[in-house]
């Protein structure tokens, strides 16, 4: 796993946890890699991980069964939508109205774009 | 883990067995070399026709002695270099372990090996000379001049030891020449003191039999004095270089 | 868990390496040790390790004295230098002649390393390249399975895929009673494995914190000034400036390390003194 330099490395993982809930590639009741297996897979502390997991933990995205190991839990996509959707309200769409104010980008122009993407991203499937 | 004791035979077994490993090369090719010699020598003889192999106990000692400090001063070889200093020390074996493991190895199991390599050796000429018509005697290994000599060797070796646990390079010729230094320089030493005593300084002379005119006119026979040179030879040397060798490795910082 | 209590030494008389210094490592972690070239890392390592006999003060592992040199102590740690020789003979002659000393050698794990990093069982040791080399002790000393394994310079030698293999066993090899301490200046290396950050400069250890504690109490960020009130340390890049500022309440960021070492041995370093 490449790690970015703008966010701690937990929290980096726990990104990759929400990207995957987020486009159902895990889901509510799967179980997850253990702290270990995680920890080889990405060459991260088994310390760290441990963090992330107490993090997803404390979110509600996973619980642990004793002796078995972490799940995904039932409103794991529920929480990580809105909780994903609060941070992009409050971080990102902030930049975004900076960029079009700056570049006087209209709305309808926009949602052109968005249109087309959608479009695009439909055919990709196919 | 496992409640590990400070003393185990089982832990010297696998020292030694590991410097046996690490070393079968050098230890063979020394034996090699040293019954080729041997074959050299004796091959000249048959050839330049005496076929009366009588003195092959002369071989047998000298053999011995070479072989035997040679391999002395291979004794904690891992101390020649400062990586493998560094794991022979981590080795977890207690510095007891580690000295006798390095004392058997260069005594006990040279002596043995050396003779069974000598007895077989002894076989192989034998069994030659009901081929080629010579005579070969055998040796008595187990004679006790044999275990005269096998103390004689234990005694010394002793200092060899030592030296190999104290110089990093070449041990065996440094020793050695510690040895001698120290030798002249006790011999002059008692030299002037016999002499000073007697107030013959001024007669000494330096003459054919040498520094040896010296203790012509000392008479202490029957005088405690005179056990003096035996009890340290016999019962002080080795102990004491035991003791040294092993505070040398106690104390080996790398 | 290795103690260091009030450790002084020095090579010659007048130049004290290291003053009073004093070290205590717990279990389930890896510590990174870092210090600038002649710190004397290596020599710490060798204190540790019991090579070096300090001149006052002690040093234990799990509770017994290294000086002392005795088998529970010795087989209670393994260190992997950064310079060494190897006997004349293959990796698993190696094994069955130096495993033993080891009561807790995992000889699977031992073959499972090799693999992964790629080495000949059955190649002569003194035939391999360095980098082959180390590979092989370092497989030898995780195999060990000793309650304790110190590494001076792993990464050193290493090609790219052995370097995330090294990662790799360190991060499945550490458990809850296991100490690693992995002694480098190659930072980059490492960051992600290790869990502390231990440094040493001028005889003594002045920092040793946890990662989370670090990103708890620091924030590392690119400013383009640095007019902040906060700033504990910056130094100027082509983007801006690279900076540690405190952590009011912000989420933790990613620690640079290099920036984090570089603000630590700084002279009367403001970052030190935010955890004192």
């Amino acid at each position: 796993m490449n790690f970015k330099d703008d966010k701690a490395i937990y929290l980096q993982l726990a990104d990759y946890f929400y990207e995957n809930i987020l486009t159902r590639e895990f889901k509510s009741g799967e179980r997850i890699p253990s702290v270990r297996d995680f920890a080889v897979e990405t060459e991260v502390n088994p310390n760290t991980v441990m963090r992330t997991y107490k993090h997803l933990q404390d979110n509600d995205i996973i619980y642990n069964k004793r002796g078995i190991g972490y799940f995904i839990s039932e409103d794991a996509y529920k929480i990580t939508k809105k909780m994903k959707k609060e941070e992009f309200v409050n971080e990102q769409l902030p930049e975004f109205f900076k960029t079009i104010k700056h570049l006087n980008i209209k709305f309808k122009e926009i949602e052109q774009l968005y249109e087309n993407y959608l479009k695009s991203e439909k055919n990709e499937k196919k | 883990m496992e409640n590990i004791k400070t003393f185990s035979f089982k832990r010297i077994f696998l020292l030694m067995q590991k410097t046996l490993y690490e070393n079968a090369r050098s230890v063979l090719i020394g034996f090699i070399t040293v019954f080729g010699i041997f074959s050299l020598v004796l091959f000249m003889r048959i050839i330049n026709g005496d076929n009366n192999i009588n003195n092959l106990q002369t071989f047998y000692y000298t053999g011995f002695f070479i072989s035997g400090f040679f391999i002395s001063g291979m004794a904690f070889t891992n101390f020649r270099k400062k990586e493998k200093t560094m794991s022979y020390l981590m080795l977890p074996a207690s510095i007891i372990e580690k000295f006798i493991s390095e004392w058997l190895l260069t005594s006990v199991i040279f002596i043995i090996l050396y003779s069974a390599a000598f007895y077989v050796f002894n076989i192989v000429l034998y069994s030659l000379g009901t081929i080629y018509k010579f005579n070969v005697e055998f040796v008595n290994i187990l004679a006790a001049e044999s275990f005269k000599m096998f103390l004689h060797f234990i005694i010394i070796q002793s200092v060899l030891l030592a030296g190999a646990a104290t110089f990093k390079k070449a041990p065996l010729f440094l020793t050695i020449s510690v040895v001698f230094g120290f030798g002249i320089i006790f011999i002059v030493y008692v030299t002037f003191l016999i002499l000073i005593i007697k107030g013959q300084l001024e007669t000494l002379v330096f003459n054919n039999s040498g520094l040896h005119s010296a203790n012509v006119n000392i008479n202490i026979q029957g005088h405690w004095l005179e056990k003096i040179p035996e009890i340290m030879y016999y019962y002080v040397t080795a102990p004491a270089f035991w003791a040294y060798t092993y505070f040398k490795i106690k104390e080996k910082e790398v | 868990m290795i103690t260091i209590n009030n450790l002084s030494f020095s090579y010659q008389q007048k130049k004290p390496l290291f003053s009073e210094l004093n070290l205590k490592l717990k279990k389930g972690k890896i510590y990174g040790l870092l210090g600038k070239n002649g710190s004397g890392k290596t020599t710490l390592l060798k204190q540790i390790a019991g090579l070096l006999h300090p001149k006052t003060g002690t040093v234990t592992v799990n509770g017994l004295n290294v000086k002392k040199r005795m088998p529970k102590a010795l087989a209670s740690y393994y260190l992997i230098p950064e310079e060494f020789e190897t006997p004349d003979i293959n990796a698993k002659t190696f094994l069955k002649i130096t495993a033993p000393f080891y009561p807790d050698f995992n000889k699977s794990n031992f073959y499972k390393y090799l693999k992964e990093f790629n080495i000949d069982a059955e190649q002569k040791l003194s035939k391999m390249s360095y980098g082959q080399k180390k590979k092989f002790l370092i497989s030898f000393g995780t195999a060990a399975d000793t309650p304790i394994l110190i590494t001076d310079e792993p990464t050193n030698g290493l090609d790219i895929p052995s370097k995330s293999t090294f990662r790799k066993l360190m991060a499945s090899a550490l458990t809850e009673d296991k100490l690693f301490v992995v002694s480098t200046h190659q930072i980059k290396d490492i960051e992600g494995i290790i869990d502390t950050v231990v440094v040493l400069d001028n005889g003594k250890i002045i920092f040793n914190r946890s990662l989370e504690e670090i990103s708890n109490k620091l924030s590392f960020k690119t400013l383009k000034s640095i007019n902040e009130e906060n700033i504990l340390y910056y130094e100027k890049g082509i983007t801006g400036y690279s900076v540690i500022t405190r952590n009011i309440g912000e989420e933790p960021s990613h620690i640079n390390t290099e920036l984090l070492f570089n603000s630590i041995i700084e002279k009367d370093s403001k970052v030190v003194k935010e955890f004192n």
